[in-house]
């Protein structure tokens, strides 16, 4: 195996409010390949858009801290220039500067929000390109324009202001701009989730041809099942900040272990069967402010013992590739136990 | 845009008619004759009965006003003063660049100190330096401005002797007059930056400026300020309005000769053409200060000048429609 492009280990992240301290990230660990696209599933408020942010050394300020965990990006250890004091905060912006936007791309949930409304599109993704690159403005322009088309979107329309674009357009523009200085991960937090579902296919399929073009590792942030056999290779599936299985796109389809994964799957409405109603889960999820110390799905879950509330589970192999993180799961799959 | 303009400009004439109507009234309805000022105390029966023929007082009000407001938008003529018997608006265009002087430069010098205080107290919300520049933001809205300008004249003019306590030679004797007016707008406009800066800087597009590698103080001033600048102009328009007002003030306590220091002395001497020149060139400028600021928001927001000219089409089309 090559070196990952991006790898993190043990990864806590906090958010310290008024009220109480958030865990918001626990202990979470996984690397994603040159080229390969890992699907990072959970609902609202798992952490994944934590994770993102870590990544990108975004995390809201004041408030959000790494408490510990090693993040490498391209063989570069990038959680060093996570600065704990406000002294150091310039010179450590000044490294993440140059990953944000060059190494890591990032596309963001809601494309109708996330163009800045006063300044041109071409501006907008030309501005990355001379951030990056030590290029002219005519050069910059040109390769925003050349951006513009490769994502669909005749480069005539540079000078137009987001408003006098459609969400699906805009959506492809923050694309380019993600994409417009080659980096080697994208991150895609909720991608799809603020378009309706024709365009949500046109831009997964825009997306699955540049990852190609592009050869670009990808860490795409979803709550969609759907969109996760779509496109990803692995899948992580995340629960109160801690991925409670992972493996191969086939592992977690074909063989899901985790009882929050096969709930997922529960959830989804079948083509075979006809129901009435959908399954749902049952409950909330933990609050993060208040996690149990056994495990966080304990409340919810449907194969609940005594052996869960022993203690925090830990990441298992059931098979080659494939961590599940249960008690009933100890190094074997569910049969062979 | 062009027919917008030209639009907002034919507008001004109601405003103008509606604001002599005003003045005409209170000058009818104060009690005291201003042929009195005319010809001093000791005139005969005759010579008030002359000048008030001579003004064309003896006429009725509504004649009075049907002519005055035909003159101002036919000849631009703003009558003749009672006092010293000269057009009053020779008079007020003599005094005028004074006033226009005072207020603009009163209002850039508080933008330039507000702007930059308004978003540092954004970015650094609930630091101390937002908490001092919020709490003497407020005060200095809050004191009465005659009040703050006779306290500055008593510092600065009396006790120190480093400015000059009136009138209008060199760069020294603007100081006083403008830190009088500007000061409450510097308060002003800080706390809407504050306020209209703290909601930008919260938008997803600032975290995409930042995603992509950009400097911080480049997505604040770039990204985030252009965005929050809206409801500052806005505020920069009335602000105009205000300190035209203020101006008025200022000139009688500073004794600058400008149309506010005009007006107050044609006030004493029921000198109504005087006045009534003098707030019709006020209320002129503001409404031009309004229309310019207007068109400063389809500069600044482009979503707006799409929409002007979105409604120019659909208007357009109606039209042919019909």
């Amino acid at each position: 195996m090559s070196e990952p492009i991006l790898k993190i280990e043990n990864l806590v992240v906090h958010y310290e409010t008024r009220t109480g301290v958030a865990e918001a990230v626990n202990d979470v660990s996984f690397e994603i390949q040159p080229g390969e696209t890992l699907g990072l599933v959970g609902e609202t408020g798992a952490g994944k858009t934590t994770i993102a942010l870590t990544i990108m050394g975004l995390l809201p300020q004041p408030g959000g801290h790494v408490i510990q965990g090693k993040i490498t990006l391209d063989g570069e250890e990038i959680t060093r220039y996570l600065s704990n004091s406000r002294r150091e905060t310039n010179k450590n912006d000044k490294h993440f500067r140059k990953i944000r936007g060059n190494k890591v791309g990032m596309i963001f949930q809601d494309p109708m929000s996330a163009l800045n409304p006063v300044y041109t599109v071409g501006e907008q993704i030309a501005e990355v390109i001379r951030l990056h690159n030590r290029v002219s403005r005519s050069e910059a322009e040109k390769r925003a324009v050349e951006m513009m088309e490769t994502v669909g979107i005749p480069g005539a329309r540079f000078n137009n202001y987001p408003h006098e674009f459609s969400g699906g357009m805009k959506q492809r523009i923050v694309i380019a701009m993600a994409l417009a200085c080659s980096p080697k991960l994208l991150i895609a937090d909720e991608p799809t989730t603020a378009l309706d579902v024709t365009i949500q296919a046109q831009v997964l399929e825009l997306m699955r041809g540049l990852r190609k073009e592009f050869n670009t590792a990808m860490l795409m942030i979803t709550h969609d099942l759907g969109v996760v056999a779509d496109i990803c290779d692995k899948c992580a599936v995340i629960y109160a900040g801690q991925i409670v299985e992972i493996g191969t796109l086939e592992h977690i389809f074909n063989s899901p272990c985790h009882p929050y994964t096969r709930a997922l799957f529960d959830a989804l409405p079948s083509l075979d069967s006809d129901v009435e109603r959908l399954k749902s889960i049952e409950g909330l999820m933990a609050d993060p402010m208040d996690l149990p110390t056994y495990c966080s799905f304990y409340d919810r879950c449907d194969r609940k013992c005594d052996a869960c509330k022993a203690g925090d589970p830990v990441l298992k192999e059931v098979e080659p590739g494939h961590f599940v993180s249960c008690v009933h799961y100890d190094g074997k799959k569910e049969g062979e136990a | 845009m062009l027919r917008y303009i030209l639009k907002r400009i034919l507008w001004m004439i109601p405003v103008v008619i509606g604001v002599l109507l005003i003045v005409f009234t209170l000058s009818v309805i104060t009690p005291g004759d201003p042929v009195d000022n005319m010809v001093g105390p000791d005139a005969t029966v005759e010579a008030r009965e002359a000048a008030r023929e001579e003004m064309g007082l003896n006429q009725p009000v509504y004649v009075r006003f049907v002519k005055y407001v035909w003159g101002v938008f036919t000849r631009l003529d703003l009558g003749t003063s009672y006092s010293n018997r000269q057009p009053v608006a020779k008079e007020i265009m003599h005094r005028f660049p004074v006033t226009l002087k005072l207020t603009l430069a009163s209002v850039i010098v508080a933008l330039a100190i507000a702007l930059p205080l308004g978003v540092l107290s954004a970015v650094k919300q609930y630091s101390w330096v937002d908490n001092i520049t919020m709490a003497s933001a407020l005060f200095f809205v809050s004191i009465p401005q005659f009040w703050f300008a006779l306290m500055l004249l008593l510092i600065f003019s009396v006790k120190l002797q480093i400015l000059p306590a009136s009138g209008i030679n060199g760069i020294r004797s603007w100081i006083l007059p403008v830190a009088m007016i500007g000061v409450g707008n510097v308060g002003n406009l800080a706390r809407v930056t504050r306020s209209s800066m703290l909601e930008v800087i919260r938008q997803d597009y600032i975290r995409t400026a930042r995603a992509k590698g950009q400097r911080k103080s480049v997505v604040i001033f770039k990204h985030g300020l252009r965005n929050a600048l809206m409801p500052v102009i806005a505020n920069v328009g009335n602000t105009i309005g205000v300190s035209l007002g203020g101006a008025v003030v200022a000139e009688s306590i500073f004794s600058i000769p400008g149309v506010g220091q005009f007006m107050l002395n044609a006030i004493n001497s029921r000198d109504w053409p005087s006045v009534q020149g003098g707030i019709v060139v006020l209320a002129i400028t503001f409404s031009i200060v309004m229309l310019l600021v207007d068109i400063v928001y389809t500069i600044v927001d482009p979503r707006l000048k799409t929409e002007f000219q979105a409604r120019a089409k659909t208007k357009r089309k109606k039209g042919a429609a019909a």
